[in-house]
């Protein structure tokens, strides 16, 4: 009898998963094919699914309009510098609030949470302010140390900490390890699946943020892509045909990043499985 | 617990400096790109300045009083809490029921994992340009599909009834996979010997879930509660990509109408986004606040 | 193995911090005159000193940085005659230009000036010009026309006018522009109506657009989009919107409610315009074939060429009280504390800008209307035959609430929200009326 339950209720997770996975696929093949196609096919009616014309031109005029290249670099440097900054602090200061106890650690991470509720676009002018006083405007510094810690990461990390079995530091302890040994030694690499995940999110966020770029460099030469590429979305006139091409280029890094990230992500979650 | 608690108070004196020193790079940086930054946005909020930063005079409390009295205001208010209040729920239960299907480490499961993390990758400026495009009533594929398939086609984001749920099922939709990801994390690292012992004590699919699963996830599932509810609340670049705000309104959240009279519309004025972004800002505290006592509560609850 | 991810992970985190503070450090060197900001001592990113005098004495370059919003088709071509200008020009000036989306502009640009990191020379609507100006942020350059000896009496008076606030000069004109009315003629040909014949009354506007609609064809007469003003409508019937000159509201007029009524019945009870469409989309149609008349400003000629859409250019339609069209233009600008070396630079990039070549090969390649009057005389001006069709619609050009701070406001709080709940249907145009008119007297009290 409950054999049979199991059977049809597998089957029905089948079809749920597999429907939702075409969901999800279907808008971004849509993306991929659709950059191929002319500035006719786009706007094409009645709409078509595949290009009947298939065509690099797009990606060519793209790649006229802009430094595509210096500002691949740029981001590159701006988001793999955040990233690897904030995963330290992130993880540090969430290691102290989940696995130590002080004086006002309630109100500290309380305060904390707090800077996660004030939309961005209104400390943005005293930022800018800010970070013109400090002589960074439009330096990889400026733009990076900024974003080098968030509060989302230190929640992120404390609650992974949190979730981890007490034993593991008091044994560090008996052993007479430091406290930075053991969070070097012991407590970060249990973190592996959280510091990867943290990882890809600071990593993609930044790569996709297009106001705080455009507002900390002042030269085409220091801009990030994705900011770089706003401006091929036409004010009065939008051109949807390079508008596809850029969102494409945009992207192709990070699919590339994340097929390769993904790999090593579930496989550091299957091997950190609390063994006891 | 309590025999754990009285070990660890020897460690308290040795343990606070050591803290101290963890937290110093991060609260650093907050302190002065974070917090100076918004107290002078709380400063802004009580005076006469528009973002050219000339002629600044004092304003008392004119702009809040203003604020109560705008209908726009209340309006992205009501839109505001409309779009978290489904959203929220929709992408964590969604999320959750996935987690059932998913959380396990064979080939298939990775793959649609994987999948699902896609949107997330995109940035939402992409996903709005394409989700716009699809669903445009007139030219979209979506729509004409739709059409020839016999259904009579809603305007999706044209429709003021309509344009909302869209921008929020297009948000679930990108975001699900990551809170799946976190979430299968989450369960994957639950000793598979507490199951062990339900199978023993003869308890179902169903029974574990709940007993096991949950408890086991809380603090994950209370992380993305309250981080989703948090940047719901904020909610801009989905109705700034793709509604700007309309039909009539109907998508005009908090966040965009602060960017609206502070950037968009001339005489920029500052002082009173800045009146309105302090107002959001109490609201979501408030809001994380009965959210965090609610949810801890139920999560320490839970796991004695 | 762990050990080594954590040092490897703490080691990159040092180099990475290190390298980009050199990293900034060095670029900052190199790039001192595209950082300097405006005032004659500039610091820059790693605190070098120097003065802009200085560089152009040695013979050094003088970099202008030079932000605009032409991120479209337009900025293509806008780019090609920016790079020529730095080959070719003997001044030793070289324009960096910059070019972003008009929203992120306008949240850049105040904080800019008022750190003084502005750039030198600034391209945006004429719109713009009076919140600016109000607030002290863009120098007066009324001295343009002594120091470079252009000719301003060869500027049609309606363009220049648009650079000016308060009788005093801001910018120097870069384009002009009106709303025409866009018709695509084979659509016209399909409904049987002359393709050579554009409408040119209110109700002849409506009697094609019934017409031209067919939903069957997913076909539309008239679009209509809901996020632009629709002067041109008010003005034909004799309304108005406010008068600037003594802060009037002349929103609740019988003119105006009658022109209401007749757009309402046009878009909600015969459906001539696709339902709550935005420019762009409109645009898109356009150019797909979807759409039989549009009325729009010269940056549609562009697509529809590309596109090969057979199409005519007419003025806009006429009602009780004549036939008008909003005016509105792009001028150059010179942000506040720009120091007199870079002005002077910059006005040699505004002069370039206004010689007939320049005019001309703008002209042409974007369809926007001729107003330099030598050059309206240029036969091969005259012989265009896109050029010349708007030149007739160019004439009934009208100012809308020009030099006047609140204008974007009224546009943005008032008269947007007018046309859209009317053309929606959300509210009869009485109660649209009455609601936009309060908010009227609500801006207009500031």
């Amino acid at each position: 009898m409950s054999k049979r339950k199991i059977r049809l209720s597998t089957v029905a997770g089948y079809v749920f998963t597999l429907l939702a996975a075409v969901t999800v696929l279907i808008p971004i093949l849509w993306l991929l094919v659709s950059s191929f196609k002319t500035d006719a096919g786009v706007i094409k009616f009645p709409p078509e699914f595949f290009p009947e014309e298939w065509t690099l031109y797009q990606y060519l005029y793209v790649g006229d309009s802009i430094p595509i290249f210096k500002m691949t670099k740029n981001t590159v440097v701006f988001a793999g510098g955040v990233t690897v900054l904030s995963l330290l602090f992130d993880s540090m200061a969430g290691y102290a609030f989940a696995r130590m106890r002080f004086r006002g650690s309630k109100l500290l991470f309380s305060i904390i949470l707090l800077t996660m509720m004030v939309p961005f676009q209104i400390i943005m002018t005293p930022l800018y302010i800010e970070v013109y006083k400090f002589h960074l405007l439009d330096t990889y510094l400026g733009l990076i140390l900024p974003r080098a810690t968030s509060a989302f990461g230190i929640y992120m990390m404390s609650s992974f900490f949190s979730g981890l079995p007490k034993s593991l530091e008091e044994s560090g302890r008996i052993d007479g390890m430091s406290e930075f040994r053991i969070f070097r030694s012991i407590m970060l690499p249990l973190c592996k699946p959280a510091l990867v995940s943290l990882g890809i999110f600071h990593f993609m966020n930044n790569w996709n943020d297009l106001l705080y770029p455009l507002m900390l460099t002042s030269s085409q030469n220091k801009r990030t892509l994705s900011a770089g590429l706003a401006v091929l979305v036409g004010n009065k006139v939008i051109k949807y045909g390079p508008t596809l091409a850029a969102t494409m280029i945009s992207l192709a890094p990070l699919l590339i990043l994340y097929i390769f990230c993904q790999k090593y992500f579930t496989e550091g979650v299957a091997t950190s499985g609390i063994k006891e | 617990m309590e025999k754990n608690k009285g070990k660890r108070k020897k460690y308290v004196a040795h343990n606070q400096k050591c803290a101290y020193l963890f937290l110093l790079p991060s609260m650093f940086i907050l302190s002065v790109f974070v917090f100076v930054p918004l107290i002078a946005s709380f400063v802004i909020s009580i005076t006469n300045m528009n973002i050219f930063m000339k002629d600044v005079s004092f304003a008392g409390l004119k702009n809040f009083i203003q604020l109560f009295k705008d209908s726009r205001v209340s309006n992205a208010t009501f839109n505001s809490l409309y779009f978290t209040l489904l959203e929220v729920p929709l992408q964590i239960g969604l999320a959750l029921l996935m987690t059932v299907c998913l959380a396990k480490n064979n080939r298939y499961c990775k793959l649609l994992r994987s999948i699902y993390y896609l949107p997330f990758v995109c940035s939402m400026t992409a996903i709005g340009i394409v989700w716009s495009m699809l669903l445009d009533p007139n030219m979209g594929l979506f729509a004409y599909w739709l059409k020839q398939a016999g259904f009579d086609t809603i305007a999706f984001l044209k429709d003021p009834k309509w344009a909302m749920p869209t921008v929020i099922a297009v948000t679930a939709w990108k975001g699900f996979g990551y809170t799946l990801t976190l979430m299968a994390a989450a369960v994957l690292n639950i000793p598979q010997s507490l199951y062990e012992a339900a199978d023993m004590d003869g308890a179902g699919g169903f029974q574990k879930f709940i007993h096991i699963t949950i408890p086991g996830i809380w603090s994950t599932i209370s992380f993305c509660i309250v981080t989703s509810t948090i940047g719901a609340m904020q909610m801009f670049d989905q109705a700034y990509v793709m509604t700007q705000g309309g039909p009539l309104n109907k998508t005009e959240t908090v966040v965009q109408y602060i960017y609206d009279r502070g950037f968009q519309t001339a005489p920029y004025n500052l002082g009173y986004a800045s009146a309105i972004s302090v107002y959001l800002f109490v609201i979501v505290a408030v809001m994380t606040l009965v959210l965090r006592k609610f949810v801890l509560n139920r999560g320490e609850g839970a796991d004695e | 193995m762990k050990k080594k991810i954590v040092s490897t992970l703490l080691c990159a985190a040092i180099c990475l911090a290190s390298l980009a503070g050199c990293g900034g450090g060095a670029q900052g060197g190199q790039d001192t005159a595209s950082n300097a900001p405006a005032g004659t001592s500039v610091e820059t990113a790693d605190g070098q000193t120097e003065t802009a005098a200085d560089q152009a004495a040695s013979g050094e370059k003088i970099t202008l940085e030079f932000w605009n919003v032409f991120t479209g088709s337009d900025g293509d071509i806008l780019r090609q005659i920016v790079d020529n200008y730095n080959s070719i020009n003997t001044d030793n000036i070289e324009i960096q230009m910059d070019i972003m989306p008009n929203d992120q502009l306008q949240q850049k640009l105040p904080a800019a000036i008022a750190t003084g990191t502005a750039p030198d020379i600034v391209l945006f609507g004429v719109e713009n010009l009076a919140p600016y100006v109000s607030n002290d942020s863009l120098e007066d350059i009324s001295d343009f026309w002594e120091v470079t000896g252009v000719d301003k009496s060869n500027i049609l008076d309606n363009v220049l006018e648009l650079s000016h606030v308060n009788g005093k000069l801001y910018g120097t004109p870069m384009q002009y522009n009106v709303t025409y009315l866009y018709w695509n003629k084979d659509l016209f040909r399909d409904a049987g109506l002359d393709p050579e014949k554009a409408p040119e009354t209110l109700d002849e506007l409506a009697e094609y657009a019934e017409k031209l609609t067919d939903p069957s064809k997913n076909q539309f007469g008239l679009a209509l989009p809901t996020n632009v003003t629709y002067m041109q409508f008010l003005w034909a019937n004799g309304g108005d919107a406010d008068d600037p000159e003594t802060n009037r509201n002349l929103l609740d007029s019988k003119e105006n409610l009658k022109t209401l009524e007749w757009l309402q019945d046009l878009t909600v009870n015969k459906k001539v315009s696709p339902s709550s469409i935005t420019g762009p989309e409109a645009d898109t149609m356009l150019q797909a074939g979807q759409i039989g008349m549009y009325m729009s400003g010269p940056w549609q000629i562009n697509g529809l060429r590309t596109q090969g859409i057979d199409f005519g250019i007419a003025p806009c339609v006429a009602g009780s009280a004549g036939a008008f069209s909003p005016a509105g233009g792009c001028s150059y600008v010179i942000p506040k504390g720009v120091d007199e070396e870079h002005r002077l630079a910059a006005y040699k990039f505004m002069q370039y800008w206004l010689t007939d070549d320049i005019l001309k090969e703008w002209s042409q390649k974007n369809g926007f209307p001729v107003w330099s009057k030598t050059l309206m005389e240029d036969s091969e001006i005259q012989n265009d035959e896109v050029l010349n069709s708007i030149s007739k619609a160019t004439e009934i050009g009208r100012p809308y609430n020009l030099g006047y701070s609140l204008a974007s406001q009224i546009d943005k709080d008032v008269m947007i929200p007018l046309f859209e709940t009317v053309m929606t249907g959300a509210a009869t145009p009485e109660e649209a009326l009455k609601k936009a008119s309060q908010a009227m007297d609500g801006v207009l009290a500031q």
